[in-house]
């Protein structure tokens, strides 16, 4: 007789790990299979990069930090899988790699496997690359653009504005909301359909393979917030748009609910949804880049074990009463506190040394922009003024940095003007006009240097650039707006 | 109805198996009687080889918080020496059965109409070597013992939540005459008001009985509670049925309640109306292994080999045999052990899908924290076990852990949970010395 003798409970469920991983998969397969309609199959080689990439990481981790190989248990193609989602289709191959081996081996495996870290290590790895690479993960190719298979180091694609730049600048997108529901192929490969992304959700709810509270919790707060602080004209289309553009609902779906970083009690999941909403608003309204669903979930994930103790812990066997202790708050509080002493004191001492080397710049650039002038002093922005963003004034003139819409994005100027009115000099900061069509305004030194010598007042017979009518009188309206704006200036100073 | 309990499980409860099917009880060759079959002091042996006994003497007794131990026969003392049992080794009185039953007249039989005090019946209870026969074995004389006089409930445990075992619901649908006498007398001893049997409502049969048996009966409640496991567990079942909380590593009867399961009960009838110490019980001898699956009347100190010879045997590819229900029971890697006090079941299970993987781990899905009855964290505690952390498992408590498994059961990370509370729940008490 060949029996077991284990302690008890001697029948189990059938769950596993291994099955509530291939839920994950399942879920996430009508993102992928809609990311390679959009992206072609460069979509599916990136998928598969990463995934391969994620398999063989932990499987190497494993074999040299001597532990069980893990790999049967499905999470490292979770892992894989969901790293990809949240990449544009363009990214060179060699930036999926790092960014999957950073996933599963520092921020997984290190952490000490499976359920063990802090950190969802897919968004990790993204945080990652956007701090190494973050012009490959902020590009994304235009609808329906050709994606090249290749390209392991560098990959060239033509960038188009996604609906979410357009709600960076304030605007609400083109694109109408059912569109954007249903097929939104402008940014990363997993992004592409909400509607795909909801489909795999309900999957995983029916498979109660995830609760819903910290994904309601998440949208319903950042519902509300982009509800109450709308831009445009209509608070509701704003939030529709908001909600659907970017990665927040493939966040809160499948990101923000992973079970190694997220709390299991009830109140504690509600909370920490509630506070990647709040997060991810404040990101995308001030951050550096227009999406905040990574840094939100990443700044939540630490405090799970703490809201666990503080609102989970139950006083009673029998009856649901709870009791929030928060005997050991001052841990995370002192150290928000003492992170943020530190950030203020760099700040204020770094305050001296950033006037200093701006003051270096400006003798540097705007000296040689405005002849015989050598000490240059920020002064305010008059009110009422558009698109004038910077005033800087020197001994001969002023130096004024103006932004005008261009064909796509705003083009930025920075244009000296003699206290006599004069164009002295002019350089383009930024421009998102693409090649072809304007994006060659920023070198071409022929079509620039026109504008040298005028007051402002002839711009408008100003030299086309070929092709780039918008871009050439966007430019020539900023330039005609710095040099009136000086004017102004220097005739309320003389009297005149 | 809905759960007064938050969290707990709902399974395929595998009753039919046996329910309802009586078998002819075994007539062992040789009985193997442990001296200790009851939480507290192990009874010391007292007789020795060679010595005759008959049916229902005292074989062995001991002072303090113990039970005395009967012969489950009459014939002669084969050896007094340790035997394989449930749980290990233990000193045994192996009888070889003459097959008289020659009785040894140990109690005395009251008339129906006897009303006994708490201390009498305290004082039958302990000389008829009863155990709390549904869970750990406690005396049950202390158990009624420590509440003559401070408890207002008498509640009758027929829930019997795990699954496959069926032995309880044979007493309902045979004996709810004796139970509800039983409950009555129990009751009146401790000088409590309200005497309630508690019943699962997923069992139809069982609720049906108790209806037809309590139908002309004013003075005795019945309780159907909702079929979720474990309801039978002493404070979830002191909640459902007077609505009070037992505090926090308190008893059933800091909320004013005795509860006895009812095959402890029946027990207590038997002593009292016939006399009889306890030396026989009924045992569900079930699961896909056994070829007839069966309930049997059983002498105490039968074989498990003969209980599953009686139910057509077992087939070859049987992969675990659990005394007790397969939730809560324990596992044996023989059929030469004997049958206690306190084996509610034999169950033969084919498949083992609790055996163990190589690489239990917890992927945090928080799954043990829905099934736990008692509003643990599992999930913690398991971390903090593992770690040796005392100060976290007592504020977490552990202590009021009641080992039912349902956190272990449903984590698909497969991990230990109930042996690491159980070794962590003695890392506490070693912690409080």
């Amino acid at each position: 007789m060949n029996v077991n003798v284990p302690a008890s409970p001697h029948i189990r469920s059938g769950a596993s790990t291994t099955r509530i991983m291939l839920d994950m998969v399942l879920a996430l397969l009508p993102s992928l299979i809609a990311g390679i309609l959009a992206f072609g199959l460069r979509a599916l080689l990136v998928t598969l990069v990463s995934v391969g990439t994620a398999v063989a990481g932990e499987t190497l981790y494993c074999l040299i930090a001597r532990k069980n190989v893990s790999v049967p248990d499905l999470s490292a193609v979770v892992t894989g899988l969901l790293f990809a989602m949240v990449l544009p289709a363009s990214v060179p191959y060699y930036i999926v790699i790092l960014g999957v081996l950073f996933a599963v081996v520092a921020v997984k495996g290190i952490a000490g496997g499976l359920g063990e870290n802090t950190f969802n290590p897919a968004l990790a790895g993204r945080a990652f690359l956007m701090l190494l690479f973050p012009v490959y993960l902020t590009r994304f190719a235009a609808a329906g653009a050709a994606l090249p298979p290749g390209g392991f180091m560098n990959v060239d694609i033509a960038a188009s504005a996604t609906p979410l730049a357009a709600l960076r600048a304030g605007q609400v997108p083109q694109t109408g909301l059912l569109q954007l529901f249903l097929w939104n192929p402008a940014g990363t490969i997993g992004g592409t359909s909400a509607a795909a992304i909801l489909a795999g959700f309900v999957y995983l709810l029916a498979r109660r393979v995830v609760r819903f509270r910290i994904p309601v919790a998440y949208l319903g707060t950042f519902a509300v917030l982009t509800f109450a602080f709308y831009r445009g004209e209509n608070p509701l289309t704003w939030m529709l748009y908001s909600l659907l553009s970017g990665g927040v609902l493939f966040g809160a779906a499948f990101m923000a609910s992973d079970y190694s970083s997220s709390p299991v009690h009830t109140r504690a999941q509600w909370l920490f949804g509630a506070g990647c909403g709040i997060l991810t608003v404040l990101f995308r309204y001030s951050g550096l880049f227009p999406e905040g669903v990574t840094y939100a979930i990443l700044l939540m994930n630490p405090l799970s074990w703490h809201l666990d103790r503080w609102f989970g812990r139950r006083t009673s066997a029998v009856r649901a009463s709870r009791k929030a202790d928060f005997s050991d708050a001052w841990k995370p509080a002192l150290a928000v506190v003492l992170a943020g002493l530190v950030l203020f004191g760099a700040v204020t001492g770094l305050r001296g040394i950033r006037k200093d080397m701006e003051q270096a710049y400006y003798r540097e650039v705007f000296g040689r922009m405005l002849p015989g002038s050598s000490t240059f002093t920020e002064i305010p922005v008059e009110e009422g003024e558009t698109g004038i963003r910077k005033v800087v004034k020197g001994e001969t003139g002023y130096v004024v940095e103006v932004a005008e819409p261009g064909y796509v994005d705003d083009i930025v100027l920075v244009v000296s003007v003699t206290n006599e009115g004069m164009v002295s000099g002019l350089a383009v900061k930024s421009s998102s006009e693409t090649y072809g069509l304007g994006g060659e305004a920023a070198s071409d030194v022929d079509f620039l240097g026109q504008f040298l010598g005028t007051y402002g007042d002839d711009t408008g017979k100003a030299d086309a650039l070929t092709g780039a009518t918008e871009t050439t009188e966007a430019v020539a309206r900023a330039v005609r707006k710095a040099a009136l704006y000086v004017q102004r200036l220097t005739a309320a100073g003389e009297g005149r | 109805m809905e759960p007064v309990f938050s969290g707990g499980i709902r399974f395929a409860l595998k009753k039919n198996l046996s329910a309802g099917k009586i078998g002819t009880s075994p007539v062992p060759e040789t009985v193997v009687i442990p001296l200790k079959q009851h939480a507290g002091a192990a009874a010391s042996p007292l007789v020795s080889a060679g010595d005759t006994v008959r049916f229902g003497q005292k074989i062995g007794d001991a002072e303090g918080l113990s039970l005395p131990v009967h012969a489950s026969v009459s014939g002669y003392v084969e050896a007094v020496e340790e035997r394989p049992c449930v749980g290990g080794s233990t000193l045994c009185v192996v009888i070889r059965n003459d097959g008289f039953d020659t009785p040894e007249p140990t109690l005395e039989a009251y008339s129906r109409k006897a009303q006994l005090t708490g201390q009498a019946l305290r004082g039958i209870l302990r000389d008829a070597g009863i155990a709390e026969m549904g869970g750990n074995g406690f005396p049950a004389y202390a158990k009624l013992g420590a509440v003559i006089g401070k408890a207002d409930t008498l509640i009758v445990n027929a829930c019997e939540p795990e699954p496959y075992v069926t032995a309880d619901e044979v007493l309902l649908r045979n004996h709810c005459p004796e139970i509800i006498e039983g409950a009555r007398l129990i009751r009146d001893a401790i000088g409590a008001v309200r005497a309630v049997i508690a019943v699962s409502e997923g069992r139809e049969e069982v609720v049906k009985s108790l209806r037809r048996g309590l139908k002309d009966v004013s003075d005795v409640e019945a309780a159907i509670l909702p079929d979720r496991y474990p309801q039978g567990a002493d404070k979830l079942l002191v909640a459902a049925v007077t609505g009070r909380e037992v505090p926090s590593g308190g008893l059933p009867m800091d909320a004013g309640c005795l509860v006895f399961n009812i095959a402890t009960v029946y027990a207590i009838t038997q002593a009292v109306y016939v006399g009889l110490p306890s030396v026989e019980r009924y045992v569900s001898v079930t699961g896909e292994a056994v070829r007839r699956p069966r309930n049997l009347l059983v002498r105490v100190g039968t074989s498990f080999a003969d209980l599953v010879e009686a139910c057509g045997g077992l087939r070859e590819d049987v992969r675990k045999i659990v005394a007790g229900g397969p939730m809560t029971g324990r596992a044996v890697d023989s059929l030469a052990v004997p049958v206690t006090k306190t084996t509610s079941a034999v169950v033969c299970l084919l498949s083992d899908s609790a055996a163990e993987t190589a690489r239990p781990s917890c992927v945090r899905c928080g799954k043990c924290v829905d099934a736990c009855p008692v509003n643990l964290d599992p999930l913690f505690l398991y971390r903090y076990a593992r770690t040796e952390d005392a100060e976290e498992l007592k504020a977490l408590r552990l202590m009021d852990c009641i080992e039912c498994g349902a956190c272990a059961y449903v984590c698909p990370g497969k991990l230990p949970l109930v042996e690491t509370f159980r070794a962590g729940k003695k890392i506490l008490k070693e912690a409080a010395v």
